[in-house]
């Protein structure tokens, strides 16, 4: 289910808000275990069953881990089940079609031909959101291991916090250790419900007033065949896509933040106004923060961090963003772009306390880190190397608008109510305050803004129709 | 990562929030967030709706995973009636002040309008450079297949039975009127670059591409867009399809080619007459789609200039199932003949008389062997020759297929989106095979039957076309009168007529249904109104309405 679909919005919501509240104190957890199941089963009632076999074995592999007196042995064997279970329906799922393919073209490479993935491989679908869940169930028994989080009280418990249907698709990663306190209880009010109501509503009208036309312009340009892409057409394209991912993912963190509080529970911020960084380094302080902590405290501190010598930090920053980009899918060009972030954040670090854009005065900074995330973004969104190589070959030599439909492309793309559209997305980007702040000092007004803002986008909604959260397909 | 602490134990510390709000604030705000989620489906009919799902997600009788009902009952929900309102109204706030069209129709000048897929199908990879596929797209994408080899299985048929092929890809509106939409004037036709290319392909594979655009654009090259004035320009300015004058220009092309064919020995006949009409007012479908509050402040209802074939003393009808020569067509066909699509005459019935297949019969001074289905030019209109049987296909001379050329170039992700596929079709042996259809002048039969399946059912807001029919599987509980059906059978109903939902369209899988049962095929005057069919195989049946048994 979207939260942005009819169903989720008139049915499903209130449904949901009414059982819990109906239910009594203990039943809570599991009501809203049930409706997360069914929200996520209404994609796929399979996905449901993997989900809760995962579930289990997690569960099970926490409490061989945190049994009291377990042995070191049984208590490594815990970890392993879980992270080796949790790799494995990951990799099933998402890299084995990638990895059977790359395997193919290398030995072909090589002259072995005749080795051609099954179909069915080619054929799996990728489970909505399994990247999120499996990360956050894995990292329960992680934190139980290195003894960061407690046990949960039982497996509904356990279950509640892994199908949490708030942020169960696309996050923001949430920590067992993070929640678990809240899982044994919080506090519900009206004054709580209300801040979740207005964080609801700001973020569905960030994605459908701002992220949703911003798509439109995305999928024009990146649906062009060869030869249809005039330089104007990729440049406008690309900052389109930018302005659509930020909003988009953003929106979808703050009604999983609003939906949370609706709930009584509180998940950490996961955006900080990030194109407003004046390098890569800060970016990854403001964007995904959910994310950027979770490769940090599991990938680039086991690694060694920052603390074996400069070399090898900047080859454990490379490895975290190469493995952050095939975290988001697999393809060459999510390694590429996770290549690009990982040089950045290396030679942003090779330099230092001088900044590698010298003394340029801080918008020229952010205009240049905003630069190079224009560039990465290509090839996050291109379907394929190739298609990658074209559009940044529109973007900078102008290439590839020789086809006589091109002008057709580009005074569609430059129409004016899309440039005012894109005005109005920078001056939000750079200008407006996130959402959190915006929203820290609660007044009648404010709410009431938020809840004008969601009427409008229900009209536009109805009007212009929506399109699924970009990062679902992770 | 520079200066980020190790992983933290403590629980996250959340900034502190300043609540201004009073706690009677707080309710209020809340109370209007939920009666703005709960009102709606309360208008929405809220036991019609639990009904559905519960039905949906049973799923009895169907043969749909409960994944795509589920999508079924969503697509429902999202075209209930309560979203009518706010739409139209929102809709016409972004095109009266913004200029801004909706994802499927585009704004151009001077009250232009265009179909946002033809610029997609003009721009985008085409048929011979597939559209990439990545793990993130949906699977079923590998399943969709692009147009050259279907068509060219097609000819080879065709062929083989003796039965030559010409395809008429009818140029979209850009592909002539390119500066009509911002673009700069230009030299010649605005084609996807693959179009010659697919064109020598086919033409290698012997089929006969008779492409009407050089035509067109020189016709309107002679004029000028701007000074187009209803009788000289060559598309609707607020419609997907071409103009009387357009659509007759390449009825005499096609006419001419026709007659210059060795085999053609109709030239004897009586003269077929044309007169000049005009339609009744309307809107285009363009400015349907737009869906607008009130469509008349975009553009005042207006009426086309029409060419209405008279039939000379003797022919029945332009149709004739024995003729050599088969048109196969979609909705540019049927412009200007389907009162359904919005130019019909006025007073008059579902039928103009003055669609392309009408003007050329009376070139041809003979009926043709007419199908064209709106929205079915792909593959429908091909499958319904294929199931004719060898001795009728094998007595033709020539088909010419008429197709929207959008249709040929879209990629495949736009395509299965506006739900263009190109099947493979069999040709089926002699006689073709119906065991359960009903006699022609069977009298009437009355039954009761268990609705089990629906067919899909288009969003009137955004279909192409005005009226839409669908089918439902029944199971027959108690036969009234007449020779019933045993066991399954499938009924034709409609689901909208000018764009408004029948009351036959909210036929719930489930229920049990007193129907009035009559042989399709007596209805020829339904067949070229799109249809949502369940499988392959002609539905038996058609009924008008339907009345719920309690």
């Amino acid at each position: 289910m979207v939260f942005t679909s009819h169903v989720f919005l008139f049915y499903f919501l209130l449904l949901s808000l009414a059982a819990y509240y109906a239910a009594p104190l203990r039943w809570r957890h599991p009501v809203l275990t049930v409706l997360s199941y069914v929200f996520y089963g209404w994609w796929s009632p399979w996905f449901v069953l993997l989900m809760g076999a995962g579930t289990v074995v997690d569960y099970y592999c926490g409490t061989l881990i945190s049994s009291p007196g377990a042995s070191g042995r049984r208590r490594r064997t815990g970890l392993l089940m879980s992270v080796i279970s949790n790799l494995l329906v990951l990799g099933f799922f998402k890299y084995a079609a990638w990895g059977m393919n790359t395997a193919s073209s290398l030995l072909e490479m090589i002259g072995v031909a005749g080795f051609a993935p099954p179909d069915f491989i080619q054929r799996i679908v990728l489970p909505v959101g399994i990247s999120f869940y499996i990360f956050q169930s894995m990292s329960y028994c992680i934190d139980l291991y290195r003894r960061e989080a407690p046990p949960a009280r039982s497996l509904g418990d356990f279950a509640c916090f892994v199908s949490l249907f708030p942020q169960l698709v696309a996050g923001p990663i949430v920590r067992y250790g993070s929640i678990a306190d809240q899982l044994r209880g919080r506090p519900h009010s009206i004054e709580a419900f209300t801040m979740g109501v207005a964080r609801f509503c700001l973020g569905f009208s960030k994605k459908i007033i701002l992220a949703d036309p911003m798509g439109v312009l995305a999928d024009a340009a990146f649906g062009a065949g060869p030869g249809s892409l005039g330089m104007a057409s990729a440049w406008l394209g690309i900052v389109a896509y930018a302005f659509q991912i930020y909003f988009d993912f953003s929106a979808y963190s703050d009604m999983a933040i609003g939906l949370g509080r609706m709930f009584g529970f509180r998940f950490i911020e996961n955006f900080d106004s990030p194109y407003r960084s004046a390098s890569l380094t800060e970016f990854w302080r403001r964007w995904h923060i959910s994310l950027s902590t979770f490769l940090r405290d599991y990938l680039y501190i086991p690694l060694g961090g920052n603390r074996k010598g400069p070399s090898r930090t900047y080859v454990n920053l490379m490895t975290v963003m190469l493995l952050g980009g095939l975290w988001h899918g697999a393809s060459t060009t999510f390694l590429v772009w996770g290549g690009i972030h990982g040089l950045m954040l290396a030679l942003e670090r090779w330099r230092g306390k001088k900044p590698l854009y010298g003394p340029l005065p801080r918008p020229l900074r952010t205009g240049l880190t905003f630069g190079v995330l224009l560039v990465s973004w290509v090839f996050f969104r291109s379907d394929n190397f190739g298609t990658a190589s074209r559009y940044l070959g529109a973007m900078f030599l102008g290439n590839d608008g020789g086809n006589a439909a091109a002008p057709l492309l580009t005074s569609q793309l430059a129409a004016l109510p899309n440039l005012l559209w894109l005005a109005a997305c920078a001056i939000v980007v750079w200008l407006v305050p996130n959402s959190e702040v915006v929203l820290r000092r609660l007044t009648v007004w404010k709410v009431g803004a938020c809840l004008a803002g969601f009427v409008i986008s229900l009209g536009l909604m109805f009007a212009q129709g929506y399109s699924p959260f970009l990062y679902f397909q992770f | 990562m520079k200066g980020i602490p190790p992983a933290a134990l403590p629980p996250p510390e959340f900034p502190p929030e300043q609540n201004q709000l009073s706690r009677r604030a707080a309710w209020v705000l809340t109370a209007i967030f939920l009666l703005l989620l709960g009102v709606p489906p309360l208008l929405d009919g809220l036991p019609g709706r639990v009904r559905e799902f519960a039905v949906a997600a049973a799923g009895k009788g169907s043969s749909q995973p409960v994944a795509e009902r589920l999508r079924g009952f969503d697509a429902s929900v999202a075209t209930a009636g309560f979203t009518d309102r706010p739409r139209q109204l929102t809709q016409q706030i972004l095109t009266d002040f913004l200029g801004k069209g909706n994802d499927r129709v585009l704004i151009g000048q001077n009250g232009w309008l265009f179909y946002r897929p033809e610029i997609q199908a003009l721009t985008g990879y085409g048929p011979l450079q597939p559209e990439p596929h990545s793990v993130s797209r949906d699977p079923a994408l590998l399943d969709w297949e692009a147009p050259l080899e279907p068509i060219r299985e097609f000819a080879a048929q065709l062929k083989e039975r003796g039965v030559a092929l010409w395809l008429v890809p009818v140029p979209m509106k850009p592909t002539i009127y390119p500066e009509m939409l911002g673009g700069a004037a230009v030299a010649a036709p605005v084609r996807h670059r693959d179009a010659p290319r697919l064109f020598e392909q086919l033409e290698a594979a012997g089929v006969r591409v008779i492409d009407p655009a050089p035509m067109l654009f020189e016709a309107k090259s002679a004029v000028g867009s701007e000074a187009a004035a209803p009788d000289t320009r060559l598309y609707l300015p607020d419609d997907t399809h071409w103009s009387s004058r357009g659509m007759t220009l390449t009825a005499a092309m096609l006419a001419d080619q026709v007659k210059q064919q060795k085999w053609w020995t109709f030239s004897n006949g009586p003269e077929w007459q044309v007169r000049p009409a005009i339609s009744a007012a309307g809107h285009g479908d363009l400015v349907d789609k737009l869906g607008l509050q009130e469509p008349d402040r975009w553009q005042l209802p207006r009426a086309e200039p029409l060419q209405v074939v008279e039939l000379p003393e003797g022919v029945a009808s332009a149709i004739d199932r024995a003729s050599p020569v088969v048109v196969l067509g979609d909705s540019f066909v049927n412009i200007f003949d389907d009162a359904g699509l919005g130019f019909g005459l006025p007073g008059g019935g579902l039928s103009s008389r003055a669609g392309l297949a009408w003007h050329l019969a009376a070139r041809l001074g003979t009926a043709l062997d007419v199908h064209a289905v709106n929205g079915e030019g792909a593959s429908g209109v091909r499958r319904w020759l294929g199931q004719r049987g060898e001795t009728v296909v094998r007595s033709k001379k020539l088909v010419i297929w008429v197709i929207a050329e959008r249709d040929l170039f879209l990629s495949r992700s736009v395509a299965k989106a506006n739900r263009i596929s190109w099947d493979r079709v069999s040709f089926a042996p002699d006689p073709p095979a119906a065991p359960d259809q009903p006699a022609l002048h069977a009298g009437p039969v009355m039954v009761e039957a268990e609705a089990v399946e629906k067919s899909d059912q288009a969003d009137p807001r955004r279909a192409n076309y005005d009226n839409a029919l669908y089918t439902v599987k029944y199971e027959v509980r108690k036969v009234l009168s007449g020779p019933a059906p045993a066991g399954a059978f499938e009924v034709v109903h409609w689901h909208f007529k000018k764009r408004e939902l029948q009351p036959t369209s909210r036929i719930e899988a489930g229920r049990t249904y007193r129907l009035k049962l009559e042989p399709w095929s007596s209805h020829p005057e339904l067949q070229p109104i799109n249809r949502e069919e369940l499988g392959e195989a002609e539905p038996a049946w058609w009924a008008e309405s339907v009345e719920a048994v309690p």
